[in-house]
Formats: structure tokens, sequence, C-alpha cells
């Protein structure tokens, strides 16, 4: 089980110790040492990079660098330049967009291929440039073999969740991207959840676009990462002009510079990029990703939650040997609306998340309105999961049923 | 804030309440209204004659709140001429945004104050009001087109 002591890394326990956090899929607690890093900075090392003559410019510049080459190396980059900083996944999906829009080789009657278990960031993107460009865009609702022949010599382009933020489905990515490969395709993958469950490695994996989002990773808001093969983050055209992104301007002209501050417009995000540095130490620190500890709590709390027979698991493809959970559960209450559910449960101080999930199109596949959802970081203990058990033994009671 | 302001027993009845679900056989307006963002979904019917409510119901699923905020609503307009059913909206509008006594609306919105309790509960606001801003752009259209 998690060591309860990780809590104490984590100062909105001190403020609010009868909190019980279940929404980490939606975003990470922040812990101490990531809040202490941005303020240091803020407070003493803070200039604008690049370009500054002056030490302090020079050594925030250093700063920003280092956590480029920190990202790269975590994830398995070949180069600290195939790492680009966006200002989340969303943001990085936009780009890889922006890159398909205006590169004449995606072309019409081509097909880009979505697992349903999309989050709408790895969806309306595609949906949107499929629209654009004439594109076909298909799904694929499982991972049999005979799904993923849909994979075939006319798809180009195939954007894949590596865990699903609604239901905690880990598809098999491998599989996936030798598929992909195979017929030429580029695989995208959404990397938001799978980032602080899951040790990746880009290069090994051979996948052509990971994007996440820092503040899923315990780092702050509004920044994440793109992280692309050298060959393609060449190939793109710059999805913002401005600052930064030059080599020379003349009055008519312009050449941008290279790989990465071409993708990196404007003055960027220096403080999420320093938070994001310490959120990347933590975790290696706490060892947070492959942490066995959360695996048990979730199966623990699986357990306890199927005891529960107004209870509903929502575990899509479950009988599948070759699909894995990470530590996401979603489940409905039997008569009780999920927002119901989460108010209720929010007056016990038990924090989860109710609704689509910003998965729409999954949730109308598998027939449901929404679900409630739980999520599990290193913070969380048996005791959340034993406190969740017994609220969600009162909620129907609110709503005028039996037990 | 204790739950029972909300999850009260007049408020559950409601939102079991199947007395007002449609559709309606006769309808002269209908008005889809929707939160996205948490799948309330209401398509509110209604048959208005010589601007008066002759008939209102609704189909549609969502939280407890919503489904009790749109019955109690359909009770109380049922009948209702246009002007009147268009008091009653402003009216829980204005209690929900505290901008309005309870007392000072009680005798318009009888049971239906009870979801004043809901600024306690700011994120669920907008199930409490859904019904009503569908009713008001009804309501609101047809007088213009009138």
């Amino acid at each position: 089980m998690p060591n309860a002591n990780y809590r104490e890394d984590f100062p909105v326990y001190e403020k609010n110790p009868e909190l019980i956090y279940l929404d980490s899929a939606a975003s990470s607690l922040r812990a101490r040492p990531i809040i202490h890093a941005m303020s240091e900075y803020a407070s003493y090392a803070h200039a604008n990079i690049h370009r500054g003559a002056y030490r302090l410019s020079f050594e925030a510049t250093e700063k920003y660098e280092e956590v480029r080459k920190k990202v790269a190396k975590w994830i398995g980059a070949k180069e600290a330049n195939e790492v680009i900083f966006t200002q989340g996944t969303t943001d990085s999906m936009n780009h890889l967009m922006h890159f398909f829009e205006e590169d004449d080789r995606f072309e019409k009657g081509k097909k880009i291929v979505l697992s349903i278990f999309e989050h709408h960031s790895n969806l309306v993107p595609w949906q949107q440039l499929a629209k654009k460009k004439g594109m076909i865009l298909e799904y694929i609702y499982d991972f049999s073999e005979e799904s993923l022949k849909q994979i075939d010599e006319t798809t180009q382009i195939i954007a894949i969740t590596l865990m699903s933020n609604a239901v905690g489905l880990i598809p098999p990515i491998e599989t996936i991207v030798q598929k992909a490969h195979a017929v030429g395709a580029l695989v995208v993958g959404d990397g938001a959840q799978y980032i602080t469950h899951r040790r990746i490695n880009v290069s090994q994996l051979g996948i052509d676009f990971f994007a996440f989002s820092g503040h899923k990773c315990f780092g702050p808001t509004g920044i994440g990462v793109l992280y692309g093969k050298r060959q393609w983050l060449e190939a793109m055209s710059p999805p913002r002009f401005g600052g930064d992104m030059i080599e020379y301007v003349t009055e008519q002209e312009t050449t941008f510079a290279d790989l990465p501050n071409k993708l990196e417009a404007g003055t960027p995000n220096i403080d999420g990029v320093i938070g994001l540095g310490a959120a990347v130490d933590y975790m290696i620190y706490r060892q947070v990703q492959n942490n066995n500890t959360l695996d048990v709590l979730r199966e623990y709390a699986v357990d306890q939650i199927g005891e529960l027979d107004f209870i509903c698991l929502v575990q899509p493809l479950k009988d599948s040997d070759a699909i894995l959970y990470g530590p996401i559960i979603s489940f409905t209450v039997k008569d009780v609306h999920p927002h119901d559910v989460a108010s209720i449960l929010d007056q016990s101080n038990i924090a989860i998340r109710a609704g689509h999930h910003c998965a729409q199109p999954l949730m109308k596949h598998l027939e449901l309105t929404g679900t409630c959802r739980i999520s599990f970081s290193i913070y969380n203990t048996k005791d959340d999961v034993d406190a969740l058990i017994l609220a969600l033994k009162s909620v129907r009671r609110w709503l005028g049923y039996e037990s | 804030m204790s739950l029972d302001m909300i999850y009260n027993e007049m408020i559950i009845e409601h939102s079991r309440n199947t007395e007002n679900r449609g559709p309606l056989v006769e309808k002269t307006h209908h008005e889809h209204g929707h939160n996205p963002n948490c799948g309330d979904d209401i398509e509110l019917e209604l048959n208005i004659e010589n601007s008066k409510i002759k008939e209102a119901a609704f189909v549609g699923s969502g939280c407890a709140i919503s489904m009790a905020s749109t019955s109690m609503m359909i009770d109380l307009i049922k009948g209702n001429t246009i002007d009147e059913a268009q008091e009653k909206v402003e009216a829980f509008l204005e209690l929900i945004k505290n901008e309005r006594d309870e007392e000072d609306v009680e005798a318009l919105l009888g049971d239906a104050t009870l979801l004043s309790n809901i600024q306690h509960m700011p994120a669920r606001v907008k199930c409490a009001v859904l019904a009503w801003h569908t009713l008001k752009h009804v309501l609101d259209t047809k007088e213009a087109s009138d």
C-alpha cells in the first residue's frame, strides 16, 4: 500500500487534512519541491531567456534549456531538440494538427484512425483536420487483431491514448506502433495520463509524436510537452510566428530559427518549464512511475467497489487479456446521476470527477450519459478508498432509495 | 452547508415525479436546453394558446436537481399567461442569484423556493436554472414574434 508519508509532500493536506483527493487524472496535487523551485526562480533568478548578454538572463536560459535536456532524457528522446514546450497536451495536439494541415502529404481520401477511448483533446483536432482536408476519420472500438486491420495502406495518421483518462484502459501501444509503421502511418500518442503512471521510452517505442501536460504530473498548469522525431519536427512549419522563432527578418521576408526555437514563438512559459523540471526530479525521486503500490490500491478499490451491488464498474474490454488498466476507475451508481454522486461525496470531503470526462463519443458508445471517476496518485492511501466506500453506501439514501 | 438543504424530500420527490414528463400530444412550442459539461439535457414542450400556457411537459434526462427544478417549474406555469410565467422565471432567476429574498418570492414560486439553497453548491447552480432559462428563451422569442 502507498506510503502515507508521501502526503507530507503536499501542503494542501496541512490546510485541509480531511481532504480525500481522488481526482488526480484531472490534475495532480502540487508537491512542495515544485512550489519551492518555482518560487525560488521567480524570487531570485528570473529574467527573459535567450539573447540576454547579462548573467541573470544567461542563467535563466541555462535553467530553461536544462529542463529540456532533463525531459528528453526522462522520456527517452534521442536529443533535447526533440522536446518542444507547449501549453499542454491540447496545445501540443493543435501544433500537430497545424503541421498535418499545412503538409500536402496528408491528403484527401486518406485515413486518420483514432480509438474510441480518446479524450476530446486527441479527437476534436483530428476530426477538424479530416473535415478541412477531406480525410477519412475512422475509429477502432477494441484492439483485437481484426479491429487493428483498420490500420491499412490508406492510413496516414493514428492518434491514440496510452492510458484512457475516462476508464483507465491501456491500449497495446507497441502493437499499434508496429502496425502503423508497417503501412507507413504516423502515430500520435496522448500521454497525459500515462506519463505519471508508467515509464515511457519514446525512442524504444518508436512513436512519432508524444504529448503530455505538466499539471497532471505534479507540475504547474499551462506547460506541456510535444515530443516529435527530429525528422518530423524539422519538417513542421511554425505553428505561431513572432519573436524568438526567427533567424532573419526583413520588411518582406523571414527565415526561421532551427529547432527547437522555430516551434516556440514568443517569450515562453519559463516559470512553467522550471516547475516541470522540478516535477520530473520529484517523480524520479519518489519513483512515481511503474509504482506497483498504486496498482495494488487500484485492485483493492475495484474489489471493494465490486462488493457494492448498486454500483456498476465501467471497464470496457475487460475480457481481453491484452488490456490493462491504470489507476483510474470509472463507475456508475444505480438510479443516481454522477453529478449528484459527486456533490454528495463532496460533503464528506471526497473529491471525485463526474460526467463525460471529455470523452463524449466514448460515453455514447458505452450508452452512458456519464460516469463517476476516481483516480489515484502517490498521496492516496487505503484509508481514502475505505472512506469512499463508506460514503458511497449512503449516496442512494440521499436520493430516497434504500441503500 | 448541510446536504439536506439540497437533497431534501421535496426535491427528491420532484426529481422522480413522472407526471410532467412528455411528450405532449399537442404542442405549439418546444425548446432544447442542455448543460454540455454535465449532460443535463431537456426538451421543454409547451402548448400556448391565446397567450396562455395550456399545457407543458418535458422529455430528457439529468441529475436530480435539474429534473426536480424542471418538474417544479412546469407545475408552476401550467395554466399561466405568458406574463405570469415570465414573472415567475424572473423571480426564480433572481432568487438563485440572491437578488431577491425567499420570503419575497415564496407566494409566487412555492416549493421551488427551496432551490435557493443551491447557492451553497455553486457547481450545481446551472442544473437548477436550466429549465428556467429554456422557458425564458421560448417566452422571449414568443413575445418578440407576437
